[in-house]
């Protein structure tokens, strides 16, 4: 084996490298003096990391985070903790089993979820109601990278033709209300059942582009976004970023190269209740009952 | 026999969810230190923490055994990380053209702030601050809070490709900061 290491050799210090091919990497640095130099640092420098002194809380924090349940009362039923509305920064719920080996609690979060949804009527997740009725035509986005890639390449050509950002004023699909300094939209593209929007700015192009339907049940992160911002946000991709939410009848999808926080202010640019706006148009597709039951307490 | 209870709520009768105040003592030393060794300053770490605590205790009742740690971890590092891109954005904003003009991206130059650290790691520290959030999270996450690359990329939402090279660049700049460091002493 004539290759150096490279970055392998911190993998090696760290012991996660596969078994064979530690076994490889270590025959490598026997007979090589600069890979061996190379390991011998970088365990050096694990060991100055590792050896740093520790550190503690002050009383006054902890009296503080323990304070912080007395801002709510530490209810099980309590809506404000259920996971559907905030599940922060949880990874996707198929690695959790995976990592934990959880397999009980993975069942037992299922089941729990599954309560929750039923007892969520009043909660008015309209995407919880077309999932019991399942009319609307389910929309799945593709998680690939290269999708992603591909929209933001621009060659998605398929929504339809080329109109005005007024000429979406009819159509029921929303535009951002406020876009990042520097956005602006480049071209708008809508169809019968789909529109693109497509905006250029200086951290590259941001690809919207909004479906009649329900958004598929995903394995993506699903975020928080900000207060301002729709509900939950299922996080298909990070790099480029691609992320995808219901808005009413609508699924919105949003790709982009741009940072987190540009990424975040165009999340939070849509209306959370953009179905009130688009009304209407859902009665005329025959959605009243459905609106109707949710709007309702 | 152990009979599990199924109750509406989930959960079985045989795990009983921890007490608020359990949770803070067992864990608040662990978030603290990652947020330190994250933020590098005591304050930031502290507003870390809180924030943190709070994110879990909004979310608590996702709560699952065994996840526990990881799950501090996702929001403590990705807090962090989000700070640090919505402080850059707004400096460059306050900034307008010059940005580009400016080295480091991070506020970790202020020089009060070293004052802030005991002697015995204040090298250490330095030489983290010195580094991008990105790999500092990275090799924070792996020296210090001793996770896995697998579990690293899961908390930082990369791949373990990614997490090896990050780990791997960083250490080589510790390095060379601390090597440096020790130089200058000696000299």
């Amino acid at each position: 084996m004539n290759a150096h290491l490279g970055d392998r050799v911190s993998a090696l210090a760290d012991g996660q490298l596969p078994p064979g091919e530690a076994e490889r990497a270590l025959a490598h640095v026997a007979c090589c003096p600069l890979c061996s130099a190379e390991l011998e640092s970088a365990r050096a420098a694990r060991r100055r990391l590792a050896s740093a002194a520790d550190v503690h809380p002050t009383a006054e924090l902890t009296q503080r985070l323990l304070d912080l349940s007395a801002s709510i009362p530490p209810a099980d039923g309590d809506p404000l903790r259920a996971p559907e509305r905030d599940t922060g920064w949880a990874a996707p719920e198929a690695w959790h089993t995976t990592l934990t080996g959880d397999v009980v609690g993975a069942e037992r979060r299922r089941r729990r979820r599954r309560a929750l949804l039923v007892g969520a009527g009043g909660a008015g997740v309209l995407g919880c109601a077309l999932f019991v009725l399942g009319q609307a035509p389910v929309v799945t986005p593709d998680t690939s990278r290269v999708s992603a890639l591909t929209t933001l390449a621009g060659s998605d050509a398929a929504a339809g033709e080329p109109v005005s950002e007024a000429g979406l004023g009819g159509t029921g699909f929303a535009t951002p209300s406020s876009l990042p300094p520097g956005y602006e939209v480049a071209v708008v593209r809508a169809g019968a059942t789909s529109c693109v929007i497509e905006l250029t700015g200086p951290d590259g192009p941001v690809v919207v582009r909004q479906q009649v339907g329900r958004l598929a049940e995903q394995t993506g992160a699903s975020v928080r976004a900000g207060e301002a911002g729709p509900g939950d946000v299922v996080v298909l991709s990070r790099d480029p970023w691609h992320v995808a939410w219901q808005a009413g009848d609508v699924v919105v999808e949003v790709t982009t190269d741009a940072p987190e926080d540009v990424l975040a202010e165009i999340v939070a640019a849509f209306p959370e209740r953009d179905y009130d706006a688009g009304v209407l148009p859902q009665i005329t597709r025959g959605w009243s009952t459905v609106t109707g039951a949710l709007t309702l307490p | 026999m152990t009979v599990m209870t199924e109750t509406a709520g989930g959960g079985t009768a045989t795990w009983v969810p921890p007490t608020w105040d359990e949770i803070v003592r067992e864990h608040s030393a662990r978030v603290y230190r990652l947020a330190y060794r994250l933020t590098g300053d005591r304050q930031d770490a502290e507003d870390l923490t809180q924030e943190t605590f709070l994110r879990v205790f909004r979310s608590l009742s996702s709560y699952t055994p065994g996840t526990f740690e990881g799950w501090l971890h996702r929001i403590t590092t990705n807090l962090f990380l989000d700070q640090v891109r919505r402080k850059k954005r707004i400096r460059f904003e306050a900034m307008g053209e010059d940005a580009s003009r400016v080295q480091s991206t991070d506020d970790r130059s202020r020089p009060e702030r070293g004052y802030e650290h005991g002697n015995l790691d204040h090298d250490v520290q330095a030489a983290l601050d010195g580094l991008r959030p990105e790999y500092r999270a990275a090799v924070v996450l792996c020296d210090i809070e001793g996770l896995s690359y697998e579990e690293i990329a899961v908390t930082l939402g990369i791949k373990i490709g990614t997490v090896r090279s990050r780990i791997h660049r960083a250490r080589a700049q510790l390095r060379d900061v601390l090597d440096h460091r020790r130089a200058d002493v000696v000299r």
